[in-house]
């Protein structure tokens, strides 16, 4: 019993628990201070937000979610965050649930440069001057596909249903993605359907079930696959367009006849939200100019001010197949709004996916 | 049996090789001058750990795993000791219940732990929180700890407690000053192994976190994320090394622990 | 100081305290988290879904959903089929080694040992992530069947198959599988191995009449092992599985994530639950049968 008897005592134990417990809670109270972000994977980038965290060193905290009705799951189930960045077509939703506060507007800066289209989205309103959503990108949904292994396609989404290119197609795991194209190809209304209508959606997605080699969100895996030709043709965002054509992979955004979907997302503010100025310093710096430029230029997402548009010149938005208004764009695309029965097609849809 | 061993011999080290092999591939892609991860290697190159250097989320994400695997080691470890020093020495149907109760995680499948402790903490009003994550990974580890505990309580001959006890020490003090320093060695590897499992969690995590990430959430969220996929494998490395260094340790601690105690271990 | 006190406090009660004290600890944790967190489970699954935490009025629709349509069914044998492969596979693969750490490993065994079980603390995520790289499209797989001409063009055939759901998940729960049964093989005693070949018995036989049989509690303990943890999982499936092998652990995650339904998804975890009750009640059995003869 060579121990030296004395070494853990009861005393020490404690002791070292208790700093275990102090270092717990500093950090607990550090994260306090900061502002907590809620957004989706690539949205934290310091470059969205130069000018708060000028003002702020380090005084945000992002968290990352997959798509925004695993972050609605979470923030229900009792996550906290000050700020997150949810789309439009969930706003309703989360305000159903009683889990937003009203954003003044008087207290954004640059309000009046977001583009109109946007500002008078009938969700948005909390009427008095306050907006349940601050609009701050928008984009679309299509099929990304390579010009060198699909030949000449119908420009139509049935290229995502397409039997000869079984086994090398994806397409995203989100409900307001990948069901309303099936609604649409089904002729059915995306955003309101009867249960009927829903069995010819899930009729469809069963249909295409079988060709896919994967639904995900995770656009690591979608882009790294088309790059090596292992997919052919993907559902995707600007951003993997973007991506892979500076990559110098021969990929085509292609311009459906039943239309690209377009969404727009933006920050809500918490009803528990702590730190309140801070959201709003934080939200007035994402609305600065250069920040939309930069997303812009680096996603090829569309930013809601119309100043950021300005500072991009005309031949880079036509590379990035971007108008520089909306509203032009919104005449030939499906806009993704709230959808009646959201739960019930993510319900169907996570059977269709595990092959019922 | 010569010949047979020797077959047997090369089977293991295929075997070995079978292991250790794709787990192999991540430090080298982590060198790799190449956004993708695929033959032919394009050349070495360190700048995906610079990468890792004054990352912040990285760095908040790394403290975090760390501050919660020193806790839920601590408690699981606690948990470990008590459990099975009273599962051995308690005699009494409760103390044997707890111990049997306490290796039954092994029979729930991650995601199952993860919900239930969802639903329990979002009843408890906390939430998912760091002090959940720690809960979570307190149940996961108990199994493990409770297993090591309890096969090197019942390794001390028990005439050594026993004379303890005749000599006048209470069972607080025999407790403390005879079994738990006998029991060092392994209660030091107890926690290390417990810390091993929290910081590599990743399932339960996946339910209970909050606003902090830990670090396999934060390689998780990444993956997502093209342009940093050789900077998850540079990541991948430092956690495999550091990973490979504790489970070392903990292992050379607990090897030594029973060689310093086998003389006087034997049973009559 | 408090050492002395207890010391010279009356034996009965001293002791009492310090079994308070030491049950105190395990006692919270198994109760609340081991019991009562998974009672929650089962309440919450025969609960209404109204969109708050614990449902509204008592039902048992779930369940009915859950045995009524095939689907869950499908996906629920798909799980124990693929988990029972993972489960074959790496006892199968783990026992010559464990055979060979009892009776060829010698001075190695320690060495041995250490090596073998070491990728077991090594994380899950990126051993899983491992595979991704082998089996991707232009993965080190098909490289190097490539390069050493076996095909000329890269096969899909990998990735994104219930394939390699098991070949990834039997990489992963390898390690678990050789310690329970090199436990079981190191304590048979040599005696009778020798006694068997004494009377006469071929090496073969005496491994399938004295060795095997003796080891089967091993056997089993380690199928349990690597089979539990494998039937719930959700991330090899969304990693490198593909459509065709959506597991029940991704319905259940689903449930409490996108479709956002917690009572239906607690009762599939309670499905899930009585699923491996089963198939542990059949591994006690089996258990028991070869106990009687060891």
């Amino acid at each position: 019993m060579a121990f030296d008897l004395k070494s853990i005592t009861a005393k020490k134990a404690c002791s070292g628990l208790a700093a275990l417990a102090i270092i717990l809670s500093s950090t607990v109270a550090f994260a306090g201070d900061k502002l907590q972000y809620f957004t989706w994977s690539g949205y934290e980038l310091p470059d969205f937000n130069k000018s708060f965290l000028a003002a702020h060193p380090d005084g945000v905290e992002a968290s990352i979610f997959g798509d925004d009705d695993d972050a609605f799951t979470k923030v229900k189930a009792g996550f906290r965050p000050d700020i997150a960045h949810p789309c439009y077509d969930k706003v309703a939703r989360w305000n159903k649930e009683g889990l937003l506060q009203p954003i003044d507007t008087k207290r954004i800066k640059n309000w009046d440069s977001i583009f109109p289209v946007f500002k008078n989205l009938p969700d948005l309103q909390a009427g008095d001057g306050k907006v349940w959503m601050v609009p701050w990108d928008w984009g679309n949904t299509s099929i990304l596909y390579r010009t060198d292994l699909v030949k000449n396609p119908e420009a139509s989404w049935n290229l995502l249903w397409d039997k000869q290119y079984a086994g090398r197609m994806a397409t995203i795991d989100a409900v307001h993605d990948t069901p309303i194209v099936a609604a649409l190809l089904a002729g059915v209304n995306p955003f309101d359907m009867t249960p009927e209508q829903m069995d010819k959606v899930a009729a469809k997605l069963r249909e295409q079930r079988p060709l896919l080699s994967n639904y995900t969100t995770d656009m690591t895996s979608v882009e790294q696959a088309l790059a090596s030709g292992q997919l052919v043709a993907a559902m995707t965002w600007n951003a993997s367009a973007t991506s892979l054509k500076k990559q110098g992979v021969p990929v085509e955004f292609m311009k459906p006849k039943e239309g690209m979907l377009t969404w727009a997302c933006g920050f809500v503010l918490l009803k528990d939200a702590k730190n309140v100025d801070l959201a709003y310093d934080f939200m007035n710096s994402r609305l600065d100019a250069d920040s939309g430029k930069y997303l812009i230029e680096s996603y090829g997402y569309g930013s809601s001010l119309s100043t950021a548009f300005a500072g991009v010149p005309k031949d880079e938005l036509e590379k990035l197949q971007l108008p520089s208004d909306p509203e032009v764009m919104l005449k030939t695309t499906i806009f993704t709004g709230p959808m009646k029965q959201n739960d019930d097609l993510a319900k169907m849809f996570e059977k269709v996916k595990a092959g019922g | 049996m010569g010949e047979g061993g020797r077959w047997l011999g090369l089977y293991v080290i295929a075997y070995l090789a079978f292991l250790y092999l794709p787990v192999l591939l991540i430090p080298l892609f982590s060198v790799n001058n190449s956004i993708q991860a695929a033959f032919p290697l394009q050349g070495f190159t360190l700048q995906w750990y610079a990468t890792l250097l004054g990352n912040s989320a990285l760095s908040g994400a790394l403290l975090n795993s760390l501050v919660i695997g020193a806790i839920a080691a601590t408690g699981a470890t606690l948990c470990g000791i008590t459990v099975s020093y009273m599962d051995l020495y308690g005699r009494s149907p409760l103390s044997a219940t707890i111990s049997a109760i306490a290796r039954l995680p092994i029979l729930i499948p991650g995601v199952i732990v993860g919900i239930s402790l969802l639903i329990l903490v979002n009843l408890i009003g906390l939430g998912p929180s760091r002090i959940a994550i720690v809960l979570g990974h307190i149940l996961v580890a108990l199994p493990t700890t409770v297993v090591i505990m309890r096969s090197r309580f019942a390794a001390i001959p028990k005439t050594i407690r026993e004379a303890a006890l005749d000599l006048g020490a209470s069972d607080w003090t025999t407790f403390r000053r005879v079994m738990l320093p006998l029991s060092l060695p392994a209660i030091i590897s107890a926690f290390m192994l417990a810390f091993l499992i929290s910081f590599d969690e990743f399932i339960v995590v996946f339910f209970l976190a909050g606003t902090e990430p830990t670090l396999p959430l934060y390689i998780w969220s990444q993956l997502r994320f093209p342009k940093s996929l050789p900077t998850v494998m540079a990541l991948g490395t430092s956690i495999l090394a550091v990973s490979f260094v504790i489970a070392g340790t903990a292992e050379l601690v607990r090897r030594r622990g029973l060689g310093a105690t086998r003389p006087s271990s034997n049973p009559s | 100081m408090s050492s002395i006190v207890a010391a010279q406090a009356p034996e009965v009660r001293s002791s009492s305290g310090f079994r308070i004290g030491m049950l105190l600890p395990g006692a919270l944790v198994t109760f609340l988290l081991i019991l009562f967190a998974p009672a929650l489970v089962v309440f919450l699954a025969f609960r209404d879904n109204d969109g708050s935490l614990l449902g509204a009025g008592f039902t048992t629709a779930n369940f009915a959903t859950v045995v009524s349509d095939p689907l869950y069914w499908t996906v629920t044998l798909r799980s124990l089929v693929i988990a029972g492969l993972v489960t074959l596979a790496t006892v199968v693969t783990a026992y010559p080694v464990a055979y060979y750490l009892a009776f060829h490993a010698g001075r190695r065994r320690g060495l041995l040992l250490f090596l073998v079980t070491l990728p077991f603390w090594t994380s899950y995520l990126l051993r899983v992530f491992a595979w991704k790289i082998v089996l991707a499209y232009n993965g080190v797989l098909n490289s190097a069947l490539i390069e050493s001409g076996v095909w000329s063009e890269p096969t899909l055939a990998f990735l994104n198959t219930p394939a390699a759901v098991v070949v990834t998940l039997a990489h992963a729960y390898a390690p678990f599988a050789i310690l329970p049964i090199y436990v079981a093989l190191d304590t048979i005693p040599k005696s009778l191995i020798e006694a068997a070949s004494d009377l006469g018995a071929r090496p073969f036989t005496s491994f399938r009449r004295v060795v095997l049989p003796n080891s089967m509690p091993g056997v089993l303990a380690a199928a349990l092992v690597v089979f539990v943890p494998t039937v719930g999982d959700y991330v090899t499936p969304a990693l490198v599985g593909g459509p065709a092998s959506t597991m029940i652990g991704t319905l259940i995650q689903a449930q409490f994530g996108k479709a956002n339904d917690w009572p239906f998804g607690a009762a599939l975890s309670v499905a899930v639950m009585l699923v491996i009750l089963c198939v542990v009640l059949v591994a006690r059995a089996t258990d028991r049968r070869f106990g009687s003869r060891a």
